[in-house]
């Protein structure tokens, strides 16, 4: 690791105007659209594609991934204020932390989940680069192979955590699959699926199918609920600024906890199709497990809110690492900034570890610098949270919609992408009303590309025996045991299902 | 055998898997490898999921609740072809706002300030950040050029 090339990218970040403004402007972005229930940050970064269309990579990366870096950090608000989760992850926080309200310790666990959002975002950060250097070998060892697999993994892992349907989990990541195949093959030059339009050569859009599959049926979901995103009985709880810092402290009183809860969540942040829910309960678990005094929790415990907010931020640095070196996302939060990415010109991918350094370390300050202001802006915006209580959902819906249709033009230039959108977003609404989930979906999109590459690739190589390789073993090996934990996880404890915030 | 939403979306995935397939097998070799690979297998899951629903328990009758629901699903995917036909027929600096503002207020009830607020906020934003500001252009709508020359 060179020191120079590490606070070079630091520098060139803080030195900048535009780079600081544009992580200034995303911050509050990020922590509104993770407050405010039902919006969501995967929809932040899908909505504010269109706003980074022309923008240099570096700065559109930065802008995206700052926004989505501190969603979770606005999501606990409503948690802990109403009871009311801003995204899924942020469930867990509920469990102490509206009862901690409901004793009058709003402004403490507000603290104690901003105090315990912005060490986890740094920690989060830390992992990924003092993982770069034992990562870049590993990268630089995978072969066509090993990639045309690890991309089968990736759906086959998230397909197996989707929801209480393998099968539709795999359906639906197979579906994205077969929409990444839509172009011209660019082995044979044979049109694909594009029925001779134009606008289909270069492929599905990225953007325009994450809108559709995402924003699109969340909105038809909202109008037909009755457009009330939450319904917050009774009034904001009353607190001060000195609570709030008196819960700030109350991170570096449990030193141990926040630091292994931030290492867990980064840890399962790495990992394919893990992530939001699974590393803020499991750090929860963990914290009850490790109580003197687990009786408290449930009933306002404050290590009850440090452990899943601490996960919560330190995630998405973990998250980072497969999407950026292997194009694998992490979470599908990370599959819709890839999507983005690709369309600012970054290659996420082996490339990455050999001349793309200079990008990670400034994604990596992003991380760290987002969830430093973010503590800032919590403190100066603290008292304003109540109003949270009058954001209607029906008034979001029309907005959304623009800016959706807005996003699949502008991605291409291209008004047939709207007709695309709209097909795609009501069969995404179907697809969310009868329990098809729909992560694996741009997982397979977004891999389709380099799995039929590296499949010819490797074809091409070794023949068709190329799986026996040992790399490839190891990785058939993993796709084997998710899917042999998926069944012994169905056998032991029934259909146990993984709730996503999309 | 109930046929009902829930089957009817495994039998429109079976029928995409089933096409693609189909379509496929006309492409050259390396052309129709993955699409195939993945095809075929969707294909066959696929027809096990819809036999799946099929089999499942019938729908428990309608009732007030489900019936509103519909009526609501209904509304919003008529919105959704409003503002379709809105941004495809008169474009975004026009098509968008005037959708935003029937929403609003035809769709919503909100109060007609409040609608045309929403409708110039819409605007405002298209025009001065995206148009001004981003210097993108905006589609123009299929219609509107004819009708304006």
């Amino acid at each position: 690791m060179q020191l120079e090339q590490v606070f070079s990218s630091l520098l060139g970040i803080v030195g900048s105007p535009q780079l600081m403004g544009l992580i200034l402007l995303a911050v509050p972005i990020g922590m509104f659209f993770g407050a405010v229930p039902g919006l969501g940050g995967k929809l932040g970064v899908v909505l504010l594609i269109p706003f980074v269309f022309g923008m240099d990579p570096v700065a559109g990366a930065v802008f995206l991934l700052a926004m989505h870096a501190v969603v979770h950090t606005g999501g606990s608000i409503p948690s802990i204020l109403f009871g009311v989760p801003g995204t899924g992850p942020d469930a867990a926080t509920i469990v102490d932390g509206f009862p901690m309200t409901q004793r009058g310790e709003a402004g403490r666990a507000l603290g104690a989940s901003l105090g315990a959002s912005g060490f986890g975002g740094v920690i989060g950060g830390i992992f990924l680069a003092l993982m770069l250097p034992l990562l870049r070998p590993v990268v630089l060892a995978f072969s066509p192979a090993e990639f045309f697999l690890l991309a089968i993994f990736g759906i086959t892992f998230i397909a197996t955590l989707s929801g209480k349907s393998l099968r539709k989990g795999l359906l639906v990541g197979m579906f994205g699959l077969m929409l990444a195949f839509v172009s011209l093959d660019p082995h044979s030059g044979a049109q694909r699926y594009t029925f001779d339009m134009l606008f289909l050569w270069d492929g599905v859009d990225v953007i325009t199918a994450v809108l559709g599959i995402f924003a699109v049926p969340e909105m038809i979901a909202l109008g037909v609920a009755g457009g009330s995103i939450a319904r917050v009985a009774g009034k904001a709880a009353r607190y001060n600024l000195r609570e709030v810092i008196d819960g700030i402290l109350d991170v570096f009183r449990h030193p141990g906890l926040s630091f292994r809860t931030a290492l867990i969540g980064a840890g399962i942040g790495m990992i394919p199709g893990l992530g939001g829910d699974a590393a803020s309960w499991i750090c929860y678990g963990h914290a009850v497990q490790s109580s003197k005094t687990p009786e408290r929790f449930g009933k306002g415990a404050v290590e009850g809110v440090i452990a899943p907010e601490t996960a919560n931020n330190s995630k998405e640095g973990g998250a980072l690492l497969p999407t950026l070196f292997f194009g694998v996302p992490g979470s599908s939060g990370m599959a819709i900034l890839l999507g983005a990415f690709i369309m600012l010109g970054i290659k996420p991918g082996p490339m990455m570890a050999m001349t793309g350094l200079d990008l990670v370390w400034a994604l990596i300050w992003t991380l760290v610098i987002a969830n430093i202001l973010a503590v800032a802006m919590f403190l100066a915006c603290a008292p304003a949270f109540g109003l949270l209580t009058f954001v209607r959902g029906s008034l979001i819906i029309p907005f959304v919609l623009v800016l959706a249709f807005l996003g699949a033009f502008l991605s291409h230039s291209s008004w047939e992408n709207i007709v695309l959108l709209c097909v795609l977003g009501v069969l995404g609404y179907f697809l969310k009303k009868y329990g098809w989930p729909r992560p694996p979906f741009v997982i397979g999109l977004v891999l389709g590309p380099v799995a039929e590459d590296s499949l010819h690739k490797a074809l091409g190589i070794w023949g068709p025996t190329f799986f026996l390789r040992p790399q490839s073993m190891v990785m058939v090996v993993l796709i084997v045991a998710s899917l042999a934990f998926y069944f012994w996880r169905r056998s032991r404890k029934g259909k146990v299902e993984v709730q996503y915030d999309i | 055998m109930t046929f009902d939403g829930r089957a009817a979306t495994s039998l429109v995935m079976l029928a995409v898997f089933a096409a693609m397939s189909a379509i496929a097998m006309d492409y050259p070799e390396k052309a129709r490898m993955m699409p195939l690979l993945v095809g075929i297998p969707g294909t066959l899951l696929s027809l096990a999921q819809l036999l799946h629903d099929l089999r499942q328990a019938g729908a428990p009758p309608a009732d007030a609740e489900s019936i509103l629901e519909r009526r609501r699903e209904t509304g919003m995917f008529l919105w959704l072809g409003l503002f379709f036909a809105a941004v495809i027929g008169f474009g975004f600096l026009y098509g968008a706002p005037a959708a935003v503002f029937a929403f609003m207020r035809f769709g919503r009830g909100e109060s007609w300030a409040t609608s045309l607020a929403g409708g110039v906020a819409a605007w405002a934003v298209l025009y001065g950040v995206f148009t001004r500001l981003l210097e993108l252009f905006l589609f123009e709508g299929l219609l509107l050029p004819l009708l304006t020359g």
